[in-house]
């Protein structure tokens, strides 16, 4: 048994263009290009990047909720696109998912026992007692009262709703989830308690966890290993503090740059990056990042960078910074 | 354990009941109330009518409404109060029972060609549009014509001609809510295709299908009416509220009332489930449970 | 007047099942000529309705119920805003006071080109203009937020151009008419990062070369530092703080201020815990009879519940709505 609970080798999710009555193929967005990356047991691996770049599309493709179109993602030792769709189903018990806005993913008709009732009755074969126990023992931790259970999500407020969303998660107590832009639409004050959850969970239950986000201050703080994404390409990925400090890419480097500081006497702007994230329809030739990169060559503007081991990190790219 | 238990019981509030928020809204009850009576009238309609709907008065024909034929007579010297309350039964059986046959298999089909994409869905909705393209009164004529005339043969023709509406809604509901973060997040869980489909997506298209339902309710009985009025429903002395209408044509000038009192139940029965639906459509809404 | 703008005493009423309901409440602001104002808040604290106020935009059954905006016109002299006539409002709006929206995607109209829509700004205000000067402006404003290839651009329809580009001719749109005060609202929230620095450098230019005063809505605080000098911060319905943006950067008054800046500082510390305000952000709607931030506030006391606090000045133009500060209570 390896180290790496979960590995994702080269993964690619195109999603065709299809054109005229007949629904014709005519090209492909390339959504995710070429992903790999590995996480331990117990540890956060954030995913970093614009809207756009396929960090979603990547986390959902890992457990298949879109097919990835290549790639081979291997957790706790079994090749998951070797599965059938029924042993998938099984397997979900173990890897789960949690969505961005609760205000969608919790479906309207149903209140919260219901909601946390159901994962723990579609894996496990539980008398109503136990799996009221559970569900007891899980809205002890998420902050929501026994009263609380027989209400519909239209009644919570969004930090409340996706403590119930994160709960409904996990109470199948699985050993890898993968966050997908988890605090994002709820509101400034609210976003630092629920990450604390998020984050206490993931300590007790000794979870795994993908964290996606395109916030780099949050990603810094949660996670112990990063990967930065752009238009479907990884461009580094390393230990989070490394990258932070001292990035390697040139789009890292600008992508911290470009973070807004709250202390209004470092308010003069650092050259901020031109241009805009191409569309991943049409990618520019080489490097992804080339048409907006300061230091884009010939070289770049031909030849895709591979990810490659480059000073205790991986990068893509010809011409990583000092 | 006990404790979870007690807590069950206290789902079932007045707040939560459908009924309770419908008969709240002015709206909802004034449509509830025209309904109610309609269906007061079709059940009581022995007790309530003054005279056998078939017997010929033929000394009193043509009279105004007076205090023996309250809504006056028709050409044969027939009691139209009596004919108006047992066409009511006409009127709502056959509402009900097209109605059910269309939204079972409207239902169905919308569930089954929404969900599973592909060939299924492009062949069914194939055979709705083309449905669809008749003009429903025509389709139901033609239908009529070739089953022939009676009341369970018009109730078929109405039934057959109003699946296409109720496909094209659910397909449409289930289509959209198909597409949202919880039907993915029911699936990232690992639930069943079925469960997926009775849980989270068959429940939630339940409001636009029952609001369509008592607006097609109110499309059926139209269409019998028109039917009969085409003399392609009913069958004479049988009433019911289109062939009464029908029969009145030659002395609308000569007896007024021989138009006025089907017509003005046809338009409460249509108006008060429309109205119903509008309201309903605002309960089923989640949001107002508290 | 001194100031381009002073809104005193505002008050937005909305009906909720029949009930009038207050969502807005002694809202004083002043905009200096030339300065940023930016207003912080979450959502539902009445940040956005409060612009849609000025610009007679309130959405029914939203009203203002009281107070003044007086603005100080180039072409009417000084008016109050919130009792100006349609007629009359329309020569300021859009003109005058130029509006940016959150979502650049959908406040352009996805049929017409953007030279249409562009041209369209103009001859609202500009009626006698020739088409080749109604162009040059264009081109000009365009080249103003740095759009390239500008006459491509104009020829294009608005699902053509990516979100960062759209936000780019909205403010041109928002410029085209040179307007004394612009009020934008969130117009970076629905971009990326590297875009939104972007746009932030570009409002912090044209701010200098036009000399005209911003109102910034938003509800990041980096944002905020970034580009206003004066802050106000709104938490359910009120102003519970307003200084200069150091003054309440180094020195929050309000528990709630302070609670913000904490949190989103916290992030650059490795720690295993964030510091985080308790509680839920309340709906829009519930004033109540005391302080709003009661529930939430790690000093709240017993004697708190006395009723709301006024907002004073604690230090040179520092303006804080806290017993912490004072006793005062508002009548």
């Amino acid at each position: 048994m390896s180290e790496y609970l979960l590995t994702v080798k080269n993964l690619k999710t195109y999603f065709p263009i299809k054109e005229g009555l007949i629904k014709r193929t005519v090209g492909y967005v390339k959504a995710v290009e070429d992903v790999s990356f590995s996480v331990k047991q117990k540890q956060v691996y954030a995913i970093v990047g614009e809207s756009g770049c396929g960090k979603s599309t990547a986390g959902k493709s890992i457990v298949r909720l879109i097919e990835p179109t290549a790639g081979e993602v291997i957790f706790d030792g079994k090749t998951l696109s070797s599965l059938s769709d029924e042993e998938m189903r099984l397997k979900r018990r173990d890897m789960q998912f949690i969505f961005q806005n609760p205000y969608s993913s919790l479906n309207p008709r149903m209140n919260v026992y219901q909601l946390l009732s159901e994962p723990l009755k579609t894996h496990f074969n539980l008398t109503e007692n136990e799996v009221q126990l559970q569900i007891l023992e899980m809205i002890d931790k998420i902050g929501i009262t026994e009263d609380q259970l027989w209400r519909y999500p239209h009644q919570f407020s969004g930090g409340q709703k996706q403590r119930i969303s994160i709960a409904r998660a996990l109470i199948t107590k699985p050993r890898f989830v993968i966050a997908d832009e988890p605090v994002s639409a709820l509101d400034v004050s609210i976003q630092a308690q629920v990450l604390n959850l998020l984050i206490n969970l993931q300590k007790e239950m000794e979870l795994a966890m993908v964290f996606i986000s395109h916030d780099l201050n949050v990603v810094r703080f949660i996670s112990s290993e990063v990967a930065v994404m752009y238009l479907g390409s990884i461009m580094e990925s390393g230990s989070t503090d490394e990258i932070y400090q001292k990035p390697l890419h040139p789009y890292s480097k600008a992508l911290l740059d470009a973070v807004p500081n709250i202390d209004p006497l470092k308010k003069k702007r650092r050259s901020s990056l031109k241009g805009e994230v191409p569309n991943p329809a049409n990618p520019p030739q080489g490097c992804p990042f080339s048409p907006r990169c300061v230091r884009a060559d010939d070289i770049c503007r031909k030849e895709k960078p591979t990810l490659n081991f480059y000073k205790g990190r991986n990068i893509a790219c010809h011409n990583p910074l000092e | 354990m006990s404790d979870i238990k007690r807590i069950t019981k206290k789902r079932k509030l007045r707040k939560d009941n459908t009924l309770y928020l419908l008969l709240r809204d002015p709206l909802g009850r004034a449509g509830f109330m025209g309904i109610a009576l309609i269906v007061l009238l079709a059940v009581f309609a022995p007790y309530i009518s003054n005279f056998d709907v078939a017997e010929i008065h033929s000394k009193d024909r043509l009279q105004a409404p007076n205090s023996t034929y309250w809504f006056g007579t028709d050409n044969f010297g027939r009691d139209i109060f009596s004919r108006i309350v047992y066409g009511a039964r006409v009127s709502l059986v056959v509402g009900i029972v097209s109605v059910s046959i269309a939204a079972g298999i409207g239902f169905i089909l919308g569930i089954i060609s929404g969900y599973f994409e592909g060939r299924i869905e492009t062949s069914i909705m194939m055979v709705m549009d083309v449905l669809f393209a008749f003009p429903s009164i025509l389709l139901a004529l033609l239908i009529v014509a070739v089953l022939g005339t009676s009341i369970v043969n018009t109730m078929i023709a109405i039934g057959i001609v109003n699946i296409p509406v109720f496909t094209r809604t659910v397909r449409a509901s289930v289509k959209s809510i198909k597409s949202l973060d919880f039907v993915a997040d029911a699936k990232s869980i690992g639930l069943k295709d079925r469960d997926i489909l009775i849980r989270h997506i068959a429940p939630n298209s339940l409001a636009s299908f029952i609001v369509q339902a008592t607006l097609a309710l109110s499309s059926a009985i139209l269409t019998e009416a028109t039917m009969s009025f085409l003399g392609l429903g009913i069958r004479p002395p049988e009433p019911s509220w289109g062939s009464m209408l029908s029969e009145s044509r030659a002395f609308m000038e000569l007896a007024p009332w021989m138009v006025i009192f089907p017509a003005l139940f046809i338009i409460l029965t249509i108006l008060s489930f429309n109205i119903l639906g509008d309201a309903l459509r605002d309960v089923l809404d989640p949001k107002l449970k508290l | 007047m001194q100031n381009l703008l002073e809104i005193k005493d505002l008050k937005i009423k909305t009906l909720r099942n029949k009930e009038e309901v207050m969502l807005l409440d002694k809202v004083s602001l002043n905009i200096a000529p030339g300065q940023c104002l930016g207003i912080v808040g979450e959502s539902g604290c009445g940040k956005s309705i409060t612009a849609n106020a000025l610009l007679k935009l309130l959405p029914y059954p939203l009203s203002v119920s009281s107070g003044k905006a007086m603005f100080n016109s180039p072409s009417l002299g000084t008016v109050d805003l919130l009792s100006l006539e349609e007629n009359a409002m329309r020569s300021i709006r859009g003109r005058e006071i130029a509006m940016i929206f959150q979502e650049p995607m959908t406040s352009l109209d996805p049929i017409f080109t953007i030279e249409r829509q562009m041209k369209e700004a103009l001859e609202f205000h500009h009626a006698h203009m020739h088409e080749k000067e109604k162009h040059d402006r264009c081109v000009e404003v365009l080249k103003q937020v740095n759009i390239p290839r500008i006459e491509q651009t104009l020829g294009s329809y608005p699902h053509q151009l990516s979100g960062g580009q759209l936000q780019r001719i909205m403010i041109a749109i928002a410029l085209i008419n040179t307007p004394t005060l612009l009020i934008a609202d969130e117009p970076t929230t629905a971009l990326d990062v590297t875009i939104q620095a972007q746009i932030l450098e570009l409002m912090n230019k044209l701010k200098h070369e036009q000399n005209a005063s911003v109102m910034f809505i938003t509800h990041d605080l980096g944002v905020i530092a970034e580009t206003s000098e004066q802050v106000a911060v709104f938490y359910s319905g009120h102003i519970v703080e307003e200084a200069s943006a150091e003054e309440l950067f180094y020195r929050p008054a309000h528990p709630y201020t302070e609670g913000l800046i904490k949190s989103i500082s916290s992030l650059n510390e490795k720690g295993n815990q964030l510091y985080s305000i308790p509680g839920n952000v309340p709906p829009g709607g519930e004033l109540k009879s005391y302080c709003h931030f009661l529930d939430r506030c790690k000093y709240a006391e017993d004697s708190c519940k006395r009723g709301l606090p006024k907002l004073v000045e604690v230090a040179p133009k520092h303006y804080c709505r806290c017993f912490r500060h004072s006793m005062e209570v508002e009548v």
